[in-house]
């Protein structure tokens, strides 16, 4: 581990002056000291990985670099000028962009009329609005295209898309003006494979021209052979700013969350024990005839065992998110059957659902899982409150105590069981949702990308989560992008492709042990992006 | 010093209690300016008048916090005190006049909510619509004149008798805010009612049935509406059109002042109605400082303005002040909460 700005590193580079050079930046929100005296240094053609698990810090540093936040102390030097960014304007007028974890898109505007958005002047040149704006569109209609976006996409309005191409049509808008120092934050989540890739080489022809890059990961595994630095933080500090090659994964995980570490990581990669399955009974229990929904979903059938983890994988579009959509009765199915236990269920309204056994922890947690303005203890409660009335009358201290029970047996860290839920960090948040799944005492949990944008610290715990539920006899649906994921965690796949079940890999651990791990991963691969069928 | 300062900073986060001082402030400082604003038969007597803002505004409240907004709560509180004083002259025996009255506001309800959630339109468009439909009736309805007398006592009695030493109107007033309360915050449906308002994806994808919840607000907005407008027939004893026009407005700046956000799933019946003793107290104030009564909605209006963002600031005050809690997690487990962004 070296100091931040330790001597060998500079001398082996004496020529370049650091590109950006943040320095004891201090900032407090709300009684939280969030940044806590940071450090930063970056230089220019570097992709520097900034680490560390959720709640570290890192979204405020990058916030206070793109001028979203002011910081209450600290300097921050570009190209050896002090500079001070107080609104994202300033930032984009420096050369630092970013591509946000959030979306910030504007839904009812085209994708052009994004990445035009607020930086005409820079895209075009200073007062030649008419004469540019053609050839511009087309180097963007070339940069787009590179990203997968067709010519007639860039004039749809960008809320026609779904998350994935959203965060494809924030990237290109951050690559459109050549950025001087350019943030990544998550970049990566939810994106294909290919697209990945795709990313990366990005990533490096940027730093190839002498771009700095500040990358924020959870995924360790791409930030060895990208990245040349990382610098790690955790509670608002930099624990050290290490060259990669210096580095194991091993020592980066002791880095980021201390001793304990390693283990957990090493758990959520492995390779799940065989879990006998209990298929005994004369019915499943669930089974989908012939689900259909027009455009989305095609003639899906399938069952799901007692105590079974099922993975659905799939590539982006694919339907997964739709099937167990509708499952739920959020969206409507046009034709098929569900049977729960045997007997037919018509499910046509989410409430029905919780009420034949089905819950869902779904898919981007901050829209649609939390209710962030209720506490902890009442997100938990909600989908069962029967459990905490007696006669349609709250009991505080019943539900003061169901959520000390989850709080306890699920490990969530929260102040309190009256703790907003939004104060809480984005694995804690996942949690208490699953929490209030479990409350419902389902007979079948749906999880829907249950480990997006939550630590590996998180995410190990989750996996474990899944498990035990599944141990004691309840069904399980998962669906991941990551197959890494879907591997370790399930009994079995099915793959969806372009709204059709394609493809089935039973028995996965098994197969896993005697093919090898790879051989699983490609037939899902191949399964999933097979285009003519 | 600290523990002053952080005790304060606790005070002034609790819910309602800004607009509290707000209103301690308002009334003193009438009180020392025109002796007799404070006046016991003058404060019983205004206080008497208002009654119908404070049913609708504490109506208007559970709506706006289950995620809506019900425009159209003035014009069926006048268009209530029409078909009950309508129902009363004819004769009818005063239960029934009531029923009535209130069943014209659940029927409104019932529109507004059925229409929003089956039709999934605006809250804003439909009760606008329904507002000048209720408007429109009680037109037909007072053919263009007023409605004028009953002489059935009972039914006058409603509004007016004395209830250790407050109009029974007055006593229903508290009673209906204070069972809404009850129902907010103690029950399991009130419960319901917030989550949805707090977001419609998130509440269905938690099971919770979002639409009824919405028609069961709709529906206690309307039918207080209703009971605010036999409140109100039953102490005028006549009915014109237009009565009780712009009352939506004042329900819902008295909500906004009260801490309710226009959001959706965030504040209380009992702070609303703060809201709405705070504007008819600085009505009453100006009225008996000889101020133009038509300067009064531009009173109101900055009041609006000002309470909001006073509100707002003392919050973020005593969010600031706020001394860390003790956590048993890492300090790092918790995110803070991050200006949005964009």
């Amino acid at each position: 581990m070296k100091a931040p700005s330790s001597v060998p590193v500079e001398a082996q580079r004496p020529a370049e002056a650091p590109h950006l050079r943040m320095t004891d930046i201090h900032k407090r929100f709300q009684g939280v000291q969030a940044l806590n005296g940071v450090s930063l240094l970056v230089r220019g053609g570097e992709i520097h990985a900034l680490l560390g698990g959720n709640g570290a810090g890192k979204s405020t540093l990058l916030n206070v670099l793109s001028g979203l936040v002011t910081p209450d102390s600290g300097r921050i030097e570009l190209a050896g000028q002090e500079v001070s960014i107080g609104h994202p304007r300033e930032a984009q007028a420096l050369g630092i962009s970013t591509i946000h974890q959030e979306l910030s898109t504007v839904p009812d505007l085209t994708v052009l009329e994004n990445i035009f958005l607020g930086r005409e002047e820079a895209l075009t040149g200073k007062g030649s609005l008419f004469v540019n704006r053609r050839q511009i569109a087309r180097r963007i209609q070339d940069l787009a295209g590179e990203f997968g976006i067709t010519k007639s996409e860039l004039w749809r309005p960008v809320g026609d898309f779904g998350a994935l191409k959203k965060r494809v049509i924030e990237i290109v808008k951050a690559l459109a003006v050549p950025p001087k120092v350019l943030i990544l934050d998550e970049p990566t989540s939810g994106l294909e494979e290919h697209e990945k890739t795709l990313l990366f080489e990005h990533m490096r022809s940027l730093q190839r021209r002498g771009v700095a890059l500040i990358w924020v990961t959870h995924h360790l595994d791409e930030v060895f052979g990208l990245a040349d630095v990382v610098t790690v933080m955790r509670d608002g500090r930099t624990i050290a700013r290490t060259e990669t090659a210096e580095l194991t994964p091993r020592e980066l995980a002791v880095q980021m969350f201390g001793g304990d570490a390693t283990e957990l990581m090493e758990a959520a990669d492995a390779v799940p024990a065989r879990r006998r399955v209990d298929g005994d009974d004369a019915h499943p229990r669930l089974r989908a005839l012939n689900l259909s929904r027009h455009g989305v979903l095609r003639d899906i059938s399938f069952d799901v065992e007692r105590g079974e983890i099922l993975g659905i994988a799939g590539l982006a579009g694919a339907g997964r998110t739709e099937l167990v959509r509708a499952l739920m009765g959020l969206d409507k199915l046009h034709s098929g059957r569900i049977e729960i236990d045997g007997k037919p269920r018509r499910i046509g309204h989410p409430k029905v659902a919780y009420k034949a056994g089905l819950a869902m922890v779904p898919e981007d947690r901050k829209q649609l899982g939390i209710l962030p303005d209720l506490s902890v203890a009442e997100n938990i409660s909600v989908s069962e409150l029967g459990s905490v009335t007696a006669g349609g009358v709250l009991r505080s201290r019943r539900e003061r105590a169901l959520a000390d029970s989850y709080i306890k047996s699920l490990g969530i860290k929260t102040p309190g069981p009256a703790e907003p839920i939004r104060n809480l960090s984005g694995g804690n948040q996942q949690k208490a949702i699953i929490a209030r799944c479990l409350n419902t005492e389902p007979s079948i949990l749906i999880f829907d990308e249950p480990t997006q944008g939550i630590d590996i610290h998180a995410k190990a715990e989750v996996h474990r989560l899944i498990r035990d539920v599944a141990e004691k006899g309840t069904s399980v649906i998962v669906i991941a992008s990551e197959f890494a994921e879907l591997i370790s965690l399930c009994d079995r796949v099915v793959v969806m492709n372009r709204g059709a079940l394609v493809g089935e890999i039973r028995d996965i651990p098994h197969r896993v042990a005697t093919d090898g791990y790879d051989a699983v991963k490609h037939a899902i691969i191949d399964k999933a992006s097979r285009a003519d069928r | 010093m600290k523990n002053f300062r952080s005790g304060a900073a606790r005070f002034l986060g609790i819910e309602g209690v800004p607009i509290l001082l707000a209103f301690t402030a308002v009334a003193i400082g009438f009180a020392l300016a025109v002796p007799s604003f404070a006046d016991g038969d003058s404060v019983k007597y205004y206080l008497n008048e208002e009654v119908p803002i404070f049913i609708i505004t504490a109506g208007l409240a559970l709506v706006i916090i289950a995620g809506g907004i019900d425009l159209s709560v003035g014009a069926v509180l006048g268009l209530s005190a029409g078909t009950s004083l309508w129902a009363s002259m004819h004769g009818f025996n005063p239960l029934v006049s009531v029923l009535v009255g209130v069943g014209t506001g659940l029927v409104f309800g019932l529109i507004n909510g059925l229409v929003i959630v089956k039709f999934r339109l605006s809250d804003f468009i439909v009760t606008l619509g329904t507002l000048n439909v209720a408007a429109g009736l009680l037109v037909v309805l007072t053919d263009h004149v007023q409605l004028v007398g009953t002489r059935d006592e009972t039914f006058l009695g409603l509004a007016s008798s004395s209830v250790g030493g407050l109009t029974s109107a007055m006593v229903l007033t508290v009673l209906v805010i204070v069972a809404l309360h009850l129902v907010l915050v103690k029950t399991g449906i009130g419960r319901r009612i917030r989550a949805s308002g707090m977001g419609s994806a998130p509440a269905l994808v938690a099971g919770l049935d979002v639409g009824r919840l919405k028609i069961y607000a709709y529906l206690v907005s309307g039918g207080l509406a209703g009971f605010g407008g036999v409140l109100l027939a039953a102490r005028l004893n006549s009915v014109q059109a237009g009565m009780a026009g712009g009352y939506e407005l004042i329900a819902v700046a008295a909500a906004v002042l009260g801490g309710v956000s226009l959001a959706g799933g965030r504040g209380g019946i009992w702070q609303a109605a703060l809201g709405a003793l705070l504007l008819v107290t600085l009505k009453q104030g100006f009225r008996l400082m000889g101020v133009d009564p038509l300067i009064f909605s531009i009173i109101t209006g900055v009041c609006i303005l000002v309470g909001v963002i006073v509100d707002r600031g003392a919050r973020r005050f005593a969010l600031t002040l706020r001394t860390p809690q003790p956590v048993q997690a890492p300090a790092g487990e918790l995110q803070p909460a991050t200006s949005k962004g964009r």
